[in-house]
This record gives structure tokens, C-alpha cells and sequence, in this order.
């Protein structure tokens, strides 16, 4: 039972990185865990809000904030082009809580401010590479940046359709359909609903302020799916642990029919001999739960501080492709609700038990035993 | 006052679709403080009626009154309750609990009882010296002998001063000296304790030592000195 219990707590600490992992790597590749955007506007006036929108009242919760400017815009090489969403951002900010930087695989992220990244699939599309020019086009303007690196996620429709400048250099475009955005990155474990409320109140009157779930409800929904198995897969285990302490219990009880005989014969209630049992029964799980819960603690600790490389499962799998290691992670939820599952279990597993027991008649007990 | 009516008692039982009677038709009286031996070969139903006389057991058919309450229609609690107040048994053997000291197991009663710890220890401790029993008061069931087993099994019988001691073949499995102590052992308890003592066996050495003897044969008393 300890052994099923530990096993049910380390499962359900990796259950708990496997979420975290794929959040982690949708919403650095979005707009972060708490999304606030305004627009369309002009280009000056978001590059007034990124200077001057502040950073609201303290919160605990908050890892992070990034500001960025977000417009559309038409990519042209010698050979092609392709339709690009172009975000403006502070690279040094950027690095810390988004995996580009990590992600170039030529050239650099922005050695020079005035550089184009670009994703690998535009690069295929038109046939780019670093150090060339590509035009860029928006309905205001006509403008060539240099190329200065290529980045590669995995996720084709985000390496084919997303660009990166600096903030600096788009100040200089004169773009009349530009959204300010605010991402705020969350501490681990941290409630995104509860964090948007505190943001909203302190947010400008057009900036709408939204949580991942509702900027990626497929990701969501594979969250929820996730959490889901687990429950099943611990209810199934915990239901086969209660079968297997029915059994033992029952084993137990008719090994020793004759000593609660005895018992029963010097005035122990047949109710105290069943509260014995169960007793017996919610004491021996809890001794085993306890100890399950302790090296299943011990063991996903562990684990979680040197991580899980699910590389060899994920390759091809696109919330897994920018950072396929899972740290498992405790939450109070995993590591008790197979104990107190199996706590409710045993007491259940015991009741049959402890009636034999308690309605055995003496003289039979004695005379068979 | 009686310690022990039984009348018409009958206690059938059924082996396959065959029904026997264990015990059949049986009245009888033991007055308070009378020490009675149930004699007679095995299956003659002596343990049965043992077993109806502590209510262990229902009868099918007659009544058992013992110390003036009903026992064979008293509820499961109830009868316990009264074995836990007036009643001591000594089984054949394997009747202490393993997990227990030899203190611990002849304190049991007590306990059950409710009785406060420190009058629990010294009533114990004196019963165990009484009984010669001191030096094994840590120990525990399996590092004792058959007859000291059994000496420790009347002790707890006794501890509580029930009015009626029943033991069950106590001496069945001992050799001539280790029965001869734990007979010796319930002689002397019964009179410092003043108790009614019924003893079930077919042990020949045990029938003079007592002063009324009851044999029965198929279920039935087939001779009475009462």
C-alpha cells in the first residue's frame, strides 16, 4: 500500500510538471499567463504606453512583466513574399521569460538593435538568410531591415508567421494599426484568475485583460484532460488497494476468529471488537500513507529538481517542442488526495470484515478454531 | 437466589441435512458458591452447555437464567455486558492474547471495566503474586508453559470477582502437575472469591475434587450429584 501510494504521489507530481511545461511553453510563446491588449492605435501612441503605463501594484504572484507592440506586415525578398506579424519588444526582457533567444539556431538575437529575426519557416518561404535584406511592408510604409537571425521553435505556424524587432526600431514606423500588449508571467502555482483581477483594476479603459485559458483553450482543455486521467487512473488504483485490504483484513480476521472468540467471551461488545477492526484497518493505512506519501514526496522532490527529458516522447509534439523538460512539482492536492482516498478506502474495505467478525458467534468460533 | 437455572434447555445442531441435539431437554439448578463438575465423554455436550450457561450460545428450545437475569433471550450487548461483570472463563487452551503481557492479559477485564489504572495494577500484582505468578508479569503468552498459560487464564477469569467461574477442560492438555496447580489455583480463588464454579471435562483426576458432579451422555444428565 505504501508502495501504490508513493507511486500514486510521484505520478501525480509529474502530472503536475507535464501541465506546468506545456503552459509554460504556450504561454511563453503567447502572451504570457495574464494578457492585456489595447488597440489598434498609431505606433506613437503605443510606444507612449510602453514607456508610461506602469507596473500596477505589487503582486506576489507576478514573475514578470513585458510590453510589447504588435502589428501586421507583408515580408518581401528578391524571390517572394509572405504575411508576417511583427512583435516589437525589449530583447534583455524578452530572454528572461520567452524561449527565442534559446531558440535562434543562426545568427544572433539582436546584436544589432536595428536586426530583423525571423522565424525559420519564413526564412524557407523566402528564401532568407542572416545578413540578408528583406522589405517590409505595411499599408503606411515601405522599409528594409537586415536579417539578423533565425529562430526555430518547432511550432510551424509560429516560425512562419511571427517576426521580432526591437522596440527601438520600431518607434521609427509611422504604423497606424499597432496593439500595445502587456504579458505578465506568473510565479509557479500561481492563480491566473485572481491575478487578471488585480490587473484589471489598475488597466487603461480600452485594455482588455484575459488569462491563458482564454487565449488557449486547447491548451487548457489538454490541462484539464491531463488532470482527469490522473483521477481515474488514482481512483482505480485506490478502489484496487480497498479490494486488496478487504482481502488481507478478511484473511486477517478469520486467522484469528478464535482470539476475538476470547475476547467477545470476557465482555467485549461485538461493536468493540468491529471498532477494533476498523480501527485496525484506518491505522495500518495511515501508518502505509504516511510512509507512501513521505517517499513519494522524497522521490518527486528529487526529480523535480533535476527534471524529466521528454524529448524522445515529444519531438514531434508542438507544446512540448520548446522545452521538453518536466519538473515534477508536489501540490497539497497530489500528495493528500491519495491518502485520504485511501484512508476512506480501508475504512470501507474494512466494514465487511469487522461484521464477520463481530457476528461471529462465540462457540462456533471457538469449536472451529 | 440461584447462580445458574437451566430448564427444558435443548440446543440442536445440524451437520449436512442431518440435525442432532447437542444438549436435550436439560434442567438444572447450581446454588451460589456450589463448585459442579459436567462430566462425561467427549461430545456429550458439556462444552455446549457451558457455552448456553455463559450465554455464548443460544438455546433452541428451555431457558437459562443466571443470578436472576435471562440470558437466552438477552441481546448480543446485553449479554456481553453481563459476562463482562459477573462472569469468568477458563477455555482449553490458546485463550490469552499473544499481543498481551502476562499484566496486561490478566488486567483485561479491568480495563473493560473501567476500573481506574493505579486499583488495576495492585489488584493484578496481588493476584499474580498470590499465584505465584510475579516473575512472568512482563512476559509474554509464548514464553510461558501450558500450565502457567492456564494459571494466567484463570487469573484473568477471576480478576474481576465475577459470581460464577465457567472453565472449559481446563486441565485437558496438561500433564499431572501442571493440572494439579491450575485445579489447586481455581480451589483456592473460588473460596477466597466465594465463586460458583462449573468445570466441564473427562478428566478422571478432576472428579473428587469436587463436591457435585453431573454426567452427561448424548445431550442428556444420565446421573446427577448435585
Amino acid at each position: 500500500m505504501a508502495f501504490a501510494i508513493g507511486t500514486l504521489v510521484v505520478l501525480g507530481a509529474i502530472m503536475v510538471g507535464v501541465n506546468d511545461t506545456m503552459i509554460q511553453n504556450a504561454v511563453a510563446m503567447h502572451a504570457g499567463h495574464v494578457a492585456g491588449v489595447a488597440g489598434p492605435m498609431r505606433m506613437a501612441e503605443a510606444m507612449r504606453r510602453v514607456r508610461t503605463v506602469g507596473e500596477g501594484p505589487p503582486d506576489a504572484a507576478v514573475a514578470g512583466q513585458l510590453r510589447r507592440c504588435r502589428f501586421t506586415a507583408m515580408l518581401q525578398s528578391d524571390r517572394a513574399t509572405a504575411p508576417t506579424t511583427i512583435w516589437a519588444v525589449a530583447p534583455e526582457q524578452e530572454s528572461e521569460f520567452t524561449p527565442i533567444r534559446r531558440s535562434v539556431r543562426e545568427g544572433g538575437y539582436f546584436e544589432r538593435p536595428s536586426d530583423l529575426v525571423i522565424g525559420a519557416g519564413c526564412a524557407r518561404e523566402l528564401s532568407l538568410k542572416v545578413g540578408d535584406v528583406v522589405l517590409l511592408t505595411t499599408p503606411s510604409e515601405h522599409r528594409e531591415f537586415r536579417v539578423g537571425g533565425i529562430f526555430d521553435t518547432g511550432i510551424d505556424r509560429f516560425d512562419a508567421g511571427v517576426s521580432f524587432m526591437t522596440l527601438t526600431a520600431a518607434a521609427d514606423l509611422n504604423e497606424p494599426q499597432v496593439y500595445f500588449e502587456r504579458a505578465f508571467f506568473l510565479e509557479p502555482g500561481s492563480e491566473a484568475v485572481e491575478t487578471r483581477e488585480g490587473i484589471a483594476t489598475t488597466a487603461q479603459v480600452d485594455e482588455r485583460v484575459s488569462t491563458w485559458p482564454e487565449l488557449l483553450p486547447e491548451v487548457a482543455q489538454l490541462v484539464d484532460l491531463n488532470t482527469f486521467s490522473m483521477t481515474i487512473m488514482t481512483t482505480l488504483v485506490v478502489l484496487i488497494l480497498g479490494f486488496g485490504v478487504a482481502n488481507a483484513l478478511l484473511i486477517s480476521v478469520m486467522d484469528r476468529y478464535r482470539h476475538f472468540a476470547v475476547l467477545k467471551a470476557i465482555g467485549v461488545r461485538p461493536g468493540e471488537v468491529a471498532r477494533v477492526i476498523l480501527f485496525e484497518a484506518l491505522l495500518m493505512c495511515l501508518a502505509a500513507s504516511l510512509l507512501g506519501t513521505g517517499l513519494g514526496a522524497a522521490a518527486s522532490l528529487v526529480w523535480g529538481h533535476y527534471g524529466l527529458d521528454l524529448s524522445a516522447y515529444t519531438s514531434s509534439n508542438p507544446h512540448f517542442s520548446v522545452n521538453p523538460v518536466v519538473y515534477p512539482r508536489l501540490t497539497a492536492m497530489m500528495m493528500f488526495a491519495p491518502q485520504a482516498l485511501a484512508l476512506c478506502a480501508a475504512a470501507l474495505a474494512a466494514v465487511w470484515p469487522a461484521i464477520v467478525a463481530a457476528s461471529r458467534p462465540v462457540s462456533l468460533a471457538m469449536r472451529e478454531a | 437466589m440461584s447462580a445458574m437455572t437451566l430448564k427444558e434447555v435443548t440446543r440442536r445442531f445440524v451437520t449436512g441435512n442431518r440435525s442432532f441435539p447437542a444438549v436435550d431437554n436439560v434442567s438444572l439448578t447450581v446454588r451460589r458458591g456450589q463448585r459442579l463438575a459436567l462430566v462425561g465423554p467427549s461430545g456429550s455436550g458439556k462444552t455446549t452447555l457451558l457455552n448456553l450457561m455463559g450465554a455464548l450460545d443460544r438455546p433452541d428450545g428451555g431457558t437459562v437464567q443466571c443470578l436472576g437475569v435471562e440470558l437466552s433471550t438477552a441481546s448480543e450487548r446485553k449479554a456481553a455486558d453481563f459476562r463482562r461483570k459477573h462472569l469468568g472463563f477458563v477455555f482449553q487452551q490458546d485463550a490469552l492474547v499473544p499481543e498481551l503481557t502476562v499484566h496486561e492479559n490478566v488486567e483485561l477485564p479491568l480495563v473493560l471495566l473501567r476500573e481506574d489504572a493505579a486499583m488495576r495494577r495492585e489488584t493484578v500484582d496481588e493476584l499474580l503474586k498470590a499465584l505465584g505468578l510475579s516473575q512472568n508479569a512482563r512476559a509474554y503468552p509464548g514464553a510461558l508453559s501450558a500450565g502457567e498459560k492456564q494459571r494466567v487464564a484463570v487469573a484473568r477469569a477471576v480478576v474481576h470477582s465475577p459470581g460464577i467461574l465457567l472453565a472449559d477442560e481446563p486441565t485437558a492438555n496438561l500433564d499431572g502437575i501442571s493440572a494439579g496447580w491450575v485445579l489447586d489455583t481455581i480451589e483456592s480463588l473460588a473460596r477466597k472469591k466465594d465463586l460458583t464454579v462449573i468445570l466441564a471435562t473427562h478428566d478422571a483426576r478432576i472428579f473428587g475434587r469436587f463436591e457435585s458432579t453431573i454426567r452427561l451422555e448424548d445431550g442428556r444428565i444420565v446421573e446427577s450429584h448435585v
